[in-house]
């Protein structure tokens, strides 16, 4: 049979029910703001990343190479993506060129890729030069030119406009 | 009917009001400085008079917020009949406890149910581990009846004839024994006080009162009702456990035959003196007490003493709510003043103010973390629509390719744009990690060293370290042969 409770029984029952309340509150306070901390400092780091994106401007270099980039792909992917490509630009741009020889180099300026060289001889007029430097850069494979060579293919006559070229241009693979 | 006399006194001030010798008194009283002040007086025979009748008359019929704002506060006076006191000796514990035991003791002595009695009660002073408790205990009824007919009034506080008789005692006759009974004699009743250490202690009312034995011109007309007097204290006596009827010194506060405020004349003295000795012959130690002994309380002159002295009843009440004595105040859960109702919606207002605070505080707070809960979670959607971690990977790759991509076409076009004459350029040759060279013809030294320091000038296009590395004749057209380099931005330097 349960006691009947004196006064000093319910103090005590109310005290430790305020004290237990207390605590329930102040933990969940702190867990609350434990959270709140976490959502804020991932805010932070969206907005970071998100706030880099954005600075790209339009009209900027990157914002224009990221325009027209493609994610790389493996080795022998890319390699025929990007030699289709700028043999298409050569071809595009009149320049008449020899085979392309392909390489590859552990070396990247990327951590995660590798690197893949396309060279070739080619022959044409400076204009066509010109124009295919003009149009190169849409390549969505290209990464840089590492070697440009372009000599006059006759010295004799200064009146002539065709010259010879010795290209060498970069892409990045998927290791 | 009295006439009111006022003097006007800035400061706080008490009107009380109480039944005497069978009608209302009411006195004004102001304290300011220390000094006392009767600012006026007023009396009634009751004849059928109510109490917010006298008030009115009084003047009192303002608001309770009018009175607080003249800094007045009114008290009356209940007559004590019905009235049980109890003396209780308790150990020195808590008040709390202390509370307790007396609940428990009074229950047990009161011929009523508890919840029809309400009680009251007071630690008069600790003494060798225990408590020296006063208990008042009457009928809630009869209680609830007097506040109904005093409510009207809007009084500050319900007190105790009883406790007023021990309070003019103690202001009046500050030098007389540590205990003593006083008797306050009334027209047809009166009141005997245990005074001790200046609080009531234990009270009885008697039937018996002046007109028992004094005749209107105030002579005593009955020793016999003297006498039957005489027994009732000793019974009084007994009751407040005086074995003894001498061990006790009784004082008479004599009345002005009950019915006219006015000082107490030399015959009416003469006629308590002569009621004392008969009482003596009874082996009670009564004595009148004598006005001409009285203290004067500071401010107060002789004449207004004597006001006080004849006031006595609503003297006492008003110099108690001066001195804010702790006073039985048996009408506790009955009666509520305005005051404290006020406070107690101040309180309340300021608590519900302040949860209401609480609340705001704490929904403001969520409301705040709800929102960055739902920042991040846009955020994040907007990450995963933009497939964020494709275009976070071409953004590093298009920061990678802007450093690895020359702009040939752009480097072409500044050597072009440099002022050159009759120079003829035959090669242009660019290779990362090396400097640029070029090869051509000048017609004269003076030309190719104008085209060095031309192309120098470029720093901003990125040219840089531009030197002349080798020049010769050619000896069939008698121009000058040349090689010039330079580095181009970032691109010549060695490759990591």
């Amino acid at each position: 049979m349960i006691k009947k409770l004196n006064q000093r029984d319910v103090r005590a029952l109310r005290y430790g029910i305020a004290g237990i309340a207390i605590f329930a509150i102040f933990y969940l306070a702190l867990s609350g703001l434990a959270r709140w901390k976490e959502i804020r400092s991932n805010i932070e780091i969206s907005k970071g990343q998100l706030q880099t994106l954005a600075t790209a401007k339009p009209g900027d270099e990157i914002r224009q190479i990221m325009s027209v980039l493609k994610i790389p792909q493996n080795e022998e992917t890319q390699r025929n993506l990007f030699r289709t490509e700028f043999n298409s630009q050569l071809s595009r741009s009149g320049i008449r060129a020899q085979p392309i020889k392909v390489t590859t180099a552990e070396k990247s300026p990327k951590a995660g890729y590798k690197t893949l060289y396309l060279e070739c001889k080619a022959r044409g007029s400076f204009d066509q030069v010109l124009d295919f430097l003009a149009n190169v850069n849409r390549n969505p494979y290209l990464v840089g030119i590492e070697k440009l060579v372009i000599t006059k293919s006759d010295t004799r006559n200064q009146m002539s406009r065709d010259v010879n070229i010795e290209i060498k241009v970069s892409s990045l693979v998927k290791r | 009917m009295g006439k009111i006399k006022q003097n006007i006194v800035k400061g706080q001030k008490v009107v009380a009001i109480a039944r005497q010798d069978e009608g209302f008194r009411a006195i004004c009283l102001s304290r300011k400085s220390g000094q006392l002040k009767v600012l006026w007086t007023k009396s009634s025979v009751a004849n059928g008079l109510k109490w917010q009748d006298f008030a009115a008359e009084c003047g009192l019929t303002g608001t309770a917020e009018n009175k607080s704002a003249e800094d007045t506060s009114v008290v009356v006076g209940f007559n004590c009949a019905g009235v049980v006191f109890y003396h209780i000796d308790v150990p020195a514990v808590r008040e709390a406890e202390i509370s307790q035991i007396i609940r428990l003791q009074t229950e047990s002595r009161l011929p009523l149910p508890a919840e029809q009695v309400e009680t009251s009660f007071r630690t008069n002073y600790f003494h060798n581990g225990s408590a020296s408790v006063t208990v008042a205990a009457a009928k809630k009824q009869l209680l609830q009846n007097f506040v109904n007919s005093v409510k009207d009034i809007r009084p500050e506080k319900i007190m105790l004839n009883c406790e007023a008789t021990a309070k003019i005692w103690t202001t009046l006759f500050p030098d007389k024994s540590e205990q003593a009974v006083v008797v306050n004699v009334e027209s047809s009743i009166s009141q005997l006080c245990l005074v001790e250490a200046g609080k009531l202690k234990n009270a009885v009312i008697l039937d018996s009162g002046a007109s028992d034995f004094i005749d209107s011109k105030g002579s005593v007309i009955s020793e016999t009702a003297v006498q039957r007097f005489a027994r009732d204290l000793g019974s009084a006596l007994n009751l407040f456990g005086f074995s003894e009827k001498g061990a006790i010194p009784i004082y008479i506060l004599s009345c002005s035959n009950g019915f006219a405020a006015g000082t107490l004349n030399a015959n009416e003295q003469d006629t308590f003196n002569k009621i004392a000795a008969l009482l003596s012959l009874s082996g009670l130690n009564a004595k009148a007490a004598d006005f001409g002994t009285a203290a004067l309380p500071s401010g107060l002159s002789g004449s207004e003493s004597s006001v006080l002295y004849d006031y006595r009843l609503p003297a006492g009440l008003a110099l108690m709510s001066l001195d804010s004595d702790k006073e039985l105040n048996i009408f506790e859960n009955l009666y509520i003043s305005d005051t404290k109702v006020r406070k107690s919606r101040a309180i309340s207002q300021e608590k519900k103010s302040l949860i209401i605070a609480g609340v705001m505080l704490a929904v403001t707070v969520f409301l705040f973390y709800l929102l960055d809960e739902l920042s991040a979670h846009h955020l994040e959607r907007l990450k995963s629509t933009l497939d964020y971690s494709m275009l976070n990977e071409k953004y590093r790759l298009s920061e990678v390719i802007e450093k690895n991509r020359p702009d040939l076409l752009e480097l072409l076009g500044t050597i072009n744009s440099v002022e050159a004459g009759s120079i003829v350029l035959d090669s242009f040759d660019f290779r990362k990690g090396q400097a640029v060279k070029i090869t051509g013809t000048a017609q004269s030294s003076d030309q190719l060293y104008k085209f060095e320091a031309d192309l120098n000038k470029l720093k901003s296009k990125g040219l840089d370290k531009v030197n002349i590395t080798g020049a010769q004749e050619d000896e069939r057209n008698r121009r000058l042969k040349f090689t010039v380099t330079f580095d181009y931005k970032n691109f010549s330097k060695k490759q990591i």
